[in-house]
């Protein structure tokens, strides 16, 4: 059966658990909430900054873009104004670089014997190498321009169009090494007929500079796609130009890549997440107005959460080191637990209390072997008080029996002394008889008759009997 | 030793060991840039068949802004790669042409059409064809079908398909067509009309030399068949380490290109190479093949004459 005190330790253990537990609970709880409000609020920031990063490098190479197709355009009227000049193209396609820097090449290319005298081919090219303009008539049996994308798309369409970016592999005349891509437009004569086409290059450097700089994070990457899907920009320079985002499905489809490339190049804006590589991976896209291409910025989620997961370390470290002191804790308290059983035992022991209870160690350190050891001890010292007990408990018995044995005895003397104290009284008057029977005899012998005589002599005799069976009487008491 | 034993040892030496002559190098040029296509002829020029053959092989591509009639006259290769019609073609225009091996045994060609249409109904739209090496069939399905194509002679096609600015194209299926199917385009089984499923299965790419050249160098010609067949025999048996060595030419000539489009290439060009009716990779060029090119293309005006079995092939 439990004391109050033990009651009132179970009960004060029951409340501490209760209201640890609960206060645990509203911690998480709170954590919890924490955790996902600074969760929500990293991500929004996060991706906020990753979508204007994204906005502005779009309005800033549509921007640029814009500006070359108004100096194209400016350049076109020019050229239509002039058509009657064929060797002023020349000029115009070297003022076009002159005026514009950022441009790599210019065409004024027209159909075929378009100018009899010109012949088949008449082009007017000119290129900026970095140092200077060179200009030539580009065309020739060797480069056969009406066959090019730069010159039949926009001459078919019969409107300006930002041609995929292309490198020649001509190696005659001005050998050009860039990528790069071409805002080109039909040339019109008076009548409206396409007569030719007209050309600005931008390399492809300058895109892949623009866009690559586009990084929110450290580890965000951008890509760009042309119309046909192509990496025009990619941070894996073995892609770029060489695939396109569908590649890798030509071989094993990856549904995410696909629905993320057939979106891009329909023109689509957006943001989804995917796993691509086991990582997730938040991607924002944007369509260039211009030119048709798409523009990804790629945030793998370590980027997008590297605040909130600096917040989840910090939290995580200090969790663990609670825990850690907790577990010590525990450890050491669950350690000592048996040392905390041993004083009260010894408590309970200077209680004469051998009896409580000293549960089994297995435990093989020092506390273990004191906790087997004390146990031993209060086993042989509960034995050997059980013992003593025992024998007090005979002694005990003992002693009363004496006692009442003492008392009997006691009691028995003193009857026995009232005994002789009434035998003696009853012996005093046969006695006293005897006495003054036979001083009377002594005195008066002379003038005492024989009849006197003999009746004081059986006076004497018969006291005498009297005392002699009152002393048969005490004699037979003694023993 | 006497002098005259000297002499006659001498003798002897110099008649059993005949001096080493050094082998006039064989300039030959593929049909297009570097890609899958030509696997044979890297293996053979890679794995030394071509020296165990005695041919000084050069390996060159075309630039693509012309057509293999200026490089013939320009850059003058010994041995071309023509498709089967564009060697007829030439050799009805005067330019006597002979063919040394032949690599396909099959028609690639497709012609596929935008937005799901039908290409055989597609009656007076733009249709592009490969401006270096023309697709013949084009000409021909549009004046058999009655559908006036507009012919576009175009370098490339992928660019002008997707931009819209023609309605059909050509293309092969180890090439164009691989590169729509990377670039995402949709397309449908009823967009893809393919020739060799309605009776124009005429085989393509071979190697040509003028006859004169094959005069000269019958010897030469013989042995790079017979080192080119080598090649081909490796590839078809060890297509990734072939992968390998085509990447190497692919990274050579800056081909916008990759792996996995190259591998799907290889496939298919082996594919194209079994005959159908010998099950096997022949490399010879079929009579019966030639005689249906030649009429269809006499018939559709784009021979001025005809052109027989053997006046392509090795007397």
């Amino acid at each position: 059966m439990k004391s109050l005190k033990d009651y009132r330790r179970s009960l004060s253990a029951r409340l501490s658990v209760w209201t640890v537990l609960v206060v645990t609970a509203i911690f998480l709880a709170a954590l919890g909430i924490m955790f996902a409000e600074s969760r929500d609020h990293v991500r929004k920031d996060t991706l906020g900054k990753a979508q204007q990063t994204l906005d502005g490098t779009v309005l800033h190479i549509d921007n640029t873009l814009r500006a070359v197709e108004v100096a194209a355009n400016n350049m076109l009227r020019v050229i239509e104004s002039n058509l009657d000049k064929p060797d002023k193209m020349f000029d115009y396609s070297r003022q076009v670089l002159e005026t514009n820097p950022e441009l790599s090449g210019c065409s004024i290319s027209f159909e075929p014997f378009y100018y009899k005298e010109k012949g088949e081919y008449f082009s007017a090219y000119s290129y900026n190498n970095g140092d200077s303009i060179e200009t030539e008539n580009e065309g020739a049996d060797y480069y056969q321009y009406h066959t090019m994308d730069w010159y039949l798309i926009p001459k078919l369409l019969n409107r300006p169009y930002w041609i995929e970016p292309f490198q020649e592999d001509d190696d005659w005349g001005i050998v050009v090494q860039d990528i790069f891509s071409s805002y080109s437009q039909p040339i019109h004569d008076k009548a409206g007929k396409v007569v030719g086409t007209f050309s600005v290059d931008i390399p492809l450097d300058w895109f892949s500079d623009t866009v690559s700089a586009t990084r929110p994070f450290p580890n965000s990457y951008t890509i760009l796609l042309g119309k046909g899907g192509t990496y025009l920009v990619h941070p894996d320079s073995t892609r770029q130009f060489y695939e396109t985002i569908f590649t890798t499905s030509l071989q094993e489809s990856d549904s995410a890549i696909e629905s993320l490339g057939r979106a891009m190049i329909a023109g689509e804006s957006g943001y989804r997440q995917m796993t691509y590589h086991g990582e997730l991976l938040h991607v924002f896209y944007k369509p260039f107005k211009n030119t048709g291409w798409s523009v990804a910025v790629i945030c793998p989620e370590s980027d997008v959460f590297a605040a909130f997961n600096q917040l989840r370390r910090t939290v995580r470290l200090v969790t663990a080191i609670g825990l850690l002191l907790l577990s010590t804790w525990f450890i050491v308290s669950r350690s000592v637990r048996p040392l905390q059983k041993l004083v009260d035992s010894t408590h309970q022991m200077t209680q004469h209390e051998f009896t409580g209870e000293i549960p089994d160690s297995t435990r093989e350190d020092e506390i273990g072997r004191l906790q087997r050891r004390f146990k031993a001890l209060q086993q042989s010292l509960s034995k050997y008080v059980g013992k003593v007990r025992q024998q007090s408990a005979v002694l005990e018995a003992r002693r009363a029996e004496l006692q009442e044995a003492y008392d009997r005895a006691k009691a028995e003397e003193h009857v026995r002394n009232a005994v002789l104290h009434q035998m003696t009284a009853d012996m005093s008057a046969p006695v006293a008889d005897i006495t003054a029977v036979s001083r009377t005899i002594c005195e008066e012998y002379q003038e005492m008759t024989d009849d006197y005589m003999d009746a004081m002599v059986d006076k004497i005799e018969k006291d005498a009997n009297q005392v002699g069976e009152m002393l048969n009487q005490l004699l037979r008491e003694a023993t | 030793m006497s002098t005259i034993l000297r002499f006659i040892l001498l003798t002897v030496v110099l008649l059993l060991c005949p001096p080493k002559v050094q082998a006039e190098k064989m300039v030959f040029m593929t049909s297009w840039t570097a890609q899958a296509q030509f696997a044979g002829y890297y293996v053979a020029y890679e794995k030394g068949y071509y020296k165990e053959a005695g041919v000084d092989v050069e390996i060159r591509h075309p630039s693509l802004t012309t057509t293999p009639l200026v490089c013939l006259r320009r850059e003058q290769p010994d041995a071309i790669m023509l498709s089967l019609m564009s060697a007829m073609d030439l050799i009805s225009q005067g330019i006597p042409m002979v063919n040394i091996f032949q690599d396909s045994m099959n028609s690639s060609q497709l012609l596929i059409s935008r937005r799901d249409n039908d290409p055989l109904k597609m009656k007076g739209r733009k249709v592009a064809i490969f401006n270096p090496d023309p697709n013949y069939l084009a000409y021909v399905v549009s004046k058999k079908e009655q559908l006036n194509f507009q012919i576009i002679r175009c370098t490339s096609h992928i660019n002008l398909f997707l931009s819209g600015a023609i309605d059909a194209t050509m293309a092969t299926s180890y090439n164009e067509y691989l590169q729509l199917l990377q670039s995402g385009y949709p397309l449908s089984k009823e967009s893809v009309y393919r020739f060799s499923d309605h009776g124009y299965n005429i085989q393509e790419q071979g190697v040509y030399v003028s006859r004169s050249y094959y005069q000269d160098h019958a010897k030469e010609c013989q042995q790079f068949a017979k080192a080119t067949r080598l090649g081909w025999e490796w590839v078809a048996q060890h297509p990734e380490e072939a992968l390998e060595i085509v990447m190497k030419y692919v990274r050579s000539d800056h081909s916008a290109t990759n792996l996995t489009l190259q591998r799907r290439m290889l496939q298919e060009v082996l594919n194209l190479q079994i005959d159908a009716d010998s099950k096997k990779r022949d490399f010879r060029v079929r009579r019966d093949m030639v005689e249906k090119a030649n009429k269809l293309m006499l018939a559709c005006g784009l021979l001025k004459h005809s052109v027989t079995f053997e006046e392509l092939t090795i007397p």
